[in-house]
């Protein structure tokens, strides 16, 4: 056997012998479509506005036929009630309630060579053990520091006294027998590591307690929707004349969980369209109370495995807050109809891919091509990194897709195809085909299967209560420190004059449709692009220089002012921050060896200087006197240990955690004056603040989509607050001490990266 | 053993430096994470077409793979193997599929795929390739998910060895072994 030498013609035989079909774009693009609608849901949390993304109001404008399909659920309607065997614990999730609840006696930690793995709780019913663990400490070193090599991914499990393993099942680890109230969790390895870099075989004594008597379990409630109700169709809508049929719920709430302050809703939404059509949904779905009031809500994560349950993968989720609204509510969904333009037609044309097409290459067309009374300009074709070519479209608005085939060959893979991505009067869209081996020479190209943007629809369903609940505190009092809500979002005022001499740098969607840094004057009066392609960029303490990893995989330093770029030595990283004498930046440091951990370079010597040896880090800012702080997170929770590096000692020392933070995307900033460190909460949308020494941790921002966080010298809070039903964002001012709050005349598709106030 | 076309390009590791890039996109605004599943998209529903072998419940279990992993993506490490992580979830959705088709049958009579039901009964398009199909239909099943992850799902041999729970060199052996054992029964 081991003369035999694989070829490539031969492995290519044994992948087709698979007979497997290229995935379909339309599939391609409604799946994206669906994560987008995922995303948005995730990132903004909070609906306050009714205004409608800039798509949807082009799709409105273009046919102007509104749909609306209306189901009720009325208390009078519900079927079957309330499913007393599952509970609802904050925190926790749901949980089986056929037999006592069981937590955690206290929580476990072991530490062994500096790495600290903890048990921080456990609940125990009668169909599976939870357990929640966070580990810190562990050196990147343990890490690959390749893309192409993987670490370990443990199958923890727990072990009883007498030798009996319970595995891991769905959200959990098999019972434990209601008669053992102790068991060994062992964690095979550390997640990610290699082998021999990070201890193995962490046993964690566990033991177990009846749950308190005051553990607050909140019923579930599963509903029965009724048939669809069509109440209300436009003149001329081809449904007006097909009621909807008894079986079509589309929008529909399955599933009502009781939370202290108000619900979770879970339900589903399956869209109903004509065959050959498909349906993309356009924005995140928008609750309304019986007043017409928007209703703000949260993704409630913990309750992830109802909304699986909900078939094809169409699950959604709200928590709201329920005191003061008027019943039934509205759940929408704002989306538009695709269409085939003509499934027969077809349009040809030929490009030369020379013999040996390089990856990258690019091949400038601006052809117009006919298709089904449609003209789609081919722009460009790029020989791409899978093997293929990518073919850049720019098409009138009302095309969606088109399929993309090179005659003769046989593609491994489609992807892109289309979408609703308006730039200017156009909309942009690039198909990629990908091959086991790039085809070359003189390619036909075929062109089919156009769609079309159809009718904008609005699917909707109702949902009441069964029972008004009395338990709800009629007027709840958020903590005085708190500065803006959604609600009062909604009333600040313009800035000021005086607050509007200066300028943010906001990483944003630019016209051509690319994401780069931009400049803009705080009044709003002109911008300007530092960057065509630029992530992370960090705006100088005076405001005069721009800082960015650039393509080059080098740091650049743009000057505003002279219009010129600085190359700075050595390998780039991300999340850039000046010190305040603007003579050296902190950033966190990717590639040859170091994995995220924080990274000084000096801008006139250049030297540059590792100052942890930890991963997956954030910067936080500088002090006035000097120190760096940044923070590093704990495997499995929602939590940071936040540091500080001294570097006249060259001493790393441990401050506080910050128990409630975002594991995604923290985005810390230390106030200029050192007093403050904000940061964005567990729910992806809040911001909270906390002294240095970890004192007075508290909400400021209470669930106001916030993403960006900068501050100004003058101790302004500058944070971009993405809108909830579109890609745009605002950038507020405020401040923390007087919660004094204003709205900067800058509205754009970005997130805040810096701001100066002169 | 000569690594042939297996051997790692420097298009494959432009395309893992590109990939972490996303990854930390992704980690900043949940809609970068679309980039990823355009990514990998191909690759996921080749693999779980490959499994199932019907469009519509490949589609499925594609858009559920990626849903899960969207949802569970706070939870990812950016220094973990992102393309691991991904099959590992589109193995389970799978199996889930599986499941809910025939609530009776245990994991592991799922695990064996009964032939009639196979996937790899698909579209032949050439004699060589309708007879290393026969051939492959009748490996084991174990065999045959090594050469989905290889040559459906485009793995590499360390990301193969992980979600197999198997040594990367055994994993190599055996493809190469499985591999030349098929070209020669195929001269045979």
């Amino acid at each position: 056997m081991s003369e035999f030498k694989s070829n490539s013609e031969f492995e290519k035989n044994v992948s087709a012998s698979f007979g497997v079909p290229a995935v379909r774009p339309e599939f391609v693009n409604q799946v994206y479509a669906n994560l987008m609608q995922q995303a948005d849901e995730k990132s903004r949390k909070s609906h306050r506005f009714l205004g409608l993304r800039p798509a949807w109001a082009v799709a409105s404008a273009i046919l102007g036929i509104l749909i609306i399909s209306v189901f009720v659920i009325g208390p009078q309607r519900v079927y079957a009630s309330f499913l007393k065997l599952f509970g609802y614990i904050p925190g926790v999730g749901i949980v089986n309630q056929s037999s006592p609840i069981r937590v955690l006696a206290e929580p476990v930690s072991i530490t062994r060579e500096d790495i600290i793995i903890t048990v921080t709780s456990a609940t125990l019913t009668g169909d599976r053990t939870q357990i929640e663990y966070r580990i810190f400490g562990v050196p990147q070193s343990a890490y690959p520091d390749r893309g192409d090599v993987i670490g370990c991914y443990p199958q923890e499990y727990l072990r009883l006294a007498d030798g009996t393993l319970l595995t891991a099942v769905n959200y959990g680890y098999q019972p434990v027998p209601a008669d053992i109230n102790e068991a060994v969790f062992v964690i095979p390895c550390i997640p990610n590591t290699l082998p021999g870099r990070a201890p193995e075989n962490w046993e964690l004594p566990l033991q177990f307690v009846p749950a308190p008597a005051d553990m607050v379990v909140m019923p579930v409630t599963e509903l029965l929707p009724l048939p669809s109700l069509q109440v209300d169709i436009a003149q001329n809508s081809p449904a007006a004349d097909a009621p909807v049929s008894p079986d079509d719920h589309v929008v529909m709430v399955s599933k009502v969980v009781d939370t202290t302050d108000g619900y979770i809703l879970v339900g589903s939404f399956q869209p109903q369209v004509q065959p050959g059509e498909t349906f993309q949904q356009v924005g995140a779905l928008e609750i309304q109370d019986a007043s017409g009031k928007e209703i703000a809500y949260t993704y409630p994560l913990d309750v992830n495995e109802l909304i699986n349950e909900e078939p094809n993968g169409s699950g959604w989720g709200a928590q709201i807050k329920a005191t003061g609204l008027d019943y039934p509510l509205t759940i929408s969904f704002l989306g538009v109809e695709i269409y085939p333009a003509d499934p027969n037609a077809t349009a040809e044309f030929s490009f030369d891919a020379g013999t040996n097409p390089q990856q990258g290459q690019v091949w400038e067309l601006n052809q117009e091509i006919q298709l089904a009374g449609h003209t789609l300009k081919l722009v460009s074709i790029t020989a791409d990194s899978r093997g293929g070519y990518s073919f850049s479209f720019e098409v009138d608005p009302k095309v969606y897709s088109v399929g993309v085939q090179i005659s003769g060959t046989t593609p491994i893979g489609v992807g892109g195809g289309g979408g609703i991505n308006r730039i200017g009067d156009v909309n942009k869209f690039s198909v990629v085909i990908s091959y086991e081996q790039r085809p070359t020479g003189v390619l036909t190209v075929r062109l089919s299967n156009l769609t079309l943007i159809g009718e904008s629809i609005t699917w909707e369903g109702q949902w009441s209560p069964e029972t008004v609940r009395t338990d709800l505190v009629a007027n709840p009092q958020l903590p005085a420190q708190v500065c803006l809500t959604p609600e009062s979002l909604a009333q600040l005022q313009a800035a000021p004059a005086a607050l509007t001499n200066g300028k943010v740098l906001l990483y944003e969607k630019l016209e051509t449709g690319a994401w780069g840094l931009v400049v803009h004057e705080l009044d709003g009066s002109q911008k300007q692009i530092v960057a065509q392609q630029g992530t992370w960029g960090a705006l100088s303490p005076d405001g005069s220089q721009v800082a960015y990893p650039a393509a080059d995989d080098h740091h650049h330093i743009f000057d505003l002012a002279l219009q010129t770029e600085q190359v700075l030595p050595g390998l780039s990283g991300y999340d850039l921050h000046w010190s305040p004498d603007g003579k050296q930046i902190a950033y966190l440091g990717i590639g040859a060896g170091s994995v995220n951990s924080v990274n000084v370079i000096n801008i006139d010597s250049h030297e540059v200087m590792q100052i942890s040896t930890l991963s997956q880090q954030t910067i936080i800012g500088w002090s006035p006197d000097g120190l760096l702080y940044f923070a590093a997170p704990y495997t499995g929770s929602a939590a940071w240990k936040v540091f500080t590096y001294e570097f006249s000692s060259g001493t790393q020392q441990e401050r506080f955690t910050i128990e409630n933070g975002t594991p995604k995307f923290l985005n810390p900033s230390l106030s200029p004056d050192g007093n403050w460190i904000a940061y964005r909460g567990a729910d992806n949308s809040s911001v909270y603040l906390v002294h240095p020494d970890g004192s007075d941790m508290h909400l400021i921002l209470d669930n106001v989509s916030a993403v960006g966080i900068e501050w100004s010298s003058q101790g302004w809070l500058g944070v971009s607050l993405r809108k909830p039903t579109s890609d745009q964002s605002t950038v507020a001012l405020i401040n923390p001490d007087s919660c004094e709050a204003y709205l900067l005349p800058i509205v754009s598709e970005g997130d805040l990266e810096g701001l100066f106030i002169e | 053993m000569a690594e042939s076309s297996i051997t790692l390009t420097s298009e494959k590791i432009r395309r893992e430096a590109d990939e972490t890039k996303l990854i930390k996109a992704a980690k900043k605004d949940p809609r970068a994470f679309g980039e990823l599943y355009r990514l990998y998209v191909n690759q996921i529903f080749r693999y779980l077409y490959s499994r199932i072998g019907n469009l519509e419940e490949a589609e499925d279990a594609t858009s559920k793979t990626f849903l899960a992993a969207f949802e569970a993506f706070d939870k990812f490490r950016q220094d973990g193997h992102f393309a691991s992580w991904l099959f590992a979830i589109a193995r389970n959705k799978a199996m889930d599929h599986f499941r809910q088709r025939d609530n009776s049958s245990s994991v592991d009579e799922i695990e064996d795929v009964p032939l009639e039901n196979d996937p790899l009964l698909g579209v032949i398009q050439s004699e060589q390739t309708a007879a290393l199909s026969r051939l492959i239909q009748a490996l084991p099943e174990g065999d045959r998910e090594l050469l989905r992850l290889r040559f459906l799902a485009e793995m590499s041999f360390p990301e193969i060895a992980r979600i197999l729970h198997r040594n990367e060199d055994a994993v190599k052996k055996m493809t190469y072994r499985m591999l030349a054992r098929l070209n020669s029964q195929l001269e045979d």
